[in-house]
């Protein structure tokens, strides 16, 4: 139920941006959702629409773009993409990457000289792209 | 980028009377000990207390309480754990005793998105317990909480004092309120925490006492309230808070 912080934490960014700019309403929220952080999508789509009743962004369209996590290892440059979490660590590994994707440092390595000291470059967690409104 | 989990750290922190980090220039000095100490203290007189390990690379508050395993609760976002009344957070459960080798900038992020996701509800008391040094967990707490308030300690060491008159120096221009400072693990003497304090015209708070019996209190809140330890530090928050 981590996805409802998430949610909250999404909602409460949209209102305030949409404060800041006079919006009378707010049509699309585009969020980018890094697979590191595995997501519940279901719970936390479910939590955005929930959250976002009865504000000026009930009715706004949610955009999910999905990124594949993408690390870059700062020992010897080499750059790779984890398709699929579970082929490398357990679940136990995956849900404390879920709470916080930096505990991937932990418990991944770069494939090929085996350094813990890599980059998330891409496909962390939860980012707010943007957002359509009415002024 | 706007980062959303800002929003929800307030809020999260909104039922807290007083954010307290407790901080030092230095490593060793026992801002552990002090803060662990603290909030089984402040607990135990009916407070309601919760105790942040922010010590990402280095978490032993666990140590000084006795746990070894602890699961959190999901509750739209993560419940501390309790134990006894005291509500504790930290990394622990997530890593074991695995290592943790964070740059500043995953540093930074990780206690962000750790501190946006606890759900701490109504305290008088949340205790942070603070790595040490001036780098990104100090920066992001000042930028991130409202008011917190500093408790600093420190050995009455020349090799400490240097570096945590820099700190003080940095609370106060910063503009952040500053509790007093701690003079920690004293054999006899403290004047150089005292003349520390006196320069900085910041407050001493009071000397806490090298307790050979603490150490075997460790892991054990019960034993840990009867040490001479636990008896000056509560003189002091009597004397403070």
């Amino acid at each position: 139920m981590h996805e409802w912080a998430l949610a909250e934490s999404i909602i409460a960014a949209v209102m305030d941006i949409a404060q800041r700019e006079n919006a009378k309403e707010v049509l699309e929220i585009e969020l980018v959702v890094g697979e590191l952080q595995t997501i519940d999508m279901e719970i936390f789509k479910f939590a955005l629409d929930e959250i976002k009743k009865g504000t000026i962004a009930e009715k706004a369209e949610i955009r999910f773009i999905e990124q594949k996590p993408k690390f870059k290892c700062n020992v010897c440059g080499n750059e790779w993409k984890l398709e699929n979490l579970s082929q490398i660590l357990s679940e136990e590994e995956i849900e404390s990457i879920h709470f916080i994707p930096e505990l991937s440092h932990v418990f991944i390595k770069c494939p090929k000289c085996g350094s813990n000291d890599f980059e998330i470059i891409e496909g962390r967690g939860i980012i707010l792209k943007g957002i359509k409104v009415v002024r | 980028m706007l980062d959303a989990r800002v929003y929800r750290i307030k809020k999260t922190l909104s039922g807290v009377k007083n954010i307290i980090s407790v901080v030092s220039g230095k490593g060793g000095v026992g801002k552990t000990t002090i803060s662990t100490v603290m909030s089984l203290l402040l607990s135990s007189e009916g407070n309601r207390v919760g105790l942040l390990d922010l010590d990402f690379h280095g978490p032993s508050c666990h140590v000084v309480l006795g746990i070894d395993k602890m699961e959190y609760e999901e509750e739209r976002g993560i419940n501390p754990y309790k134990i006894n009344d005291l509500l504790f957070a930290s990394i622990y459960p997530f890593v074991g005793n695995k290592y943790i080798p964070l740059r500043g900038k995953a540093l930074s992020n990780a206690m962000i998105e750790f501190m946006s996701i606890l759900n701490w509800g109504d305290l008088d008391y949340l205790i942070i317990d603070m790595p040490p040094g001036m780098g990104d967990p100090l920066l992001d707490l000042m930028r991130l909480t409202s008011n917190p308030k500093f408790l600093v300690v420190t050995t009455n060491s020349m090799l400490s004092i240097q570096t945590v008159k820099r700190l003080v120096m940095y609370i106060l221009e910063s503009g952040f309120d500053l509790i007093g400072i701690i003079a920690n693990m004293v054999k006899e003497d403290d004047s150089l925490v005292r003349k520390l304090a006196d320069d900085l015209s910041v407050r001493f708070l009071g000397s806490v006492p090298f307790d050979p019996e603490y150490e075997y209190a460790i892991g054990n809140p019960g034993d840990i309230l009867d040490t001479k330890l636990a008896q000056a530090l509560r003189e002091i928050l009597v004397n403070t808070l």
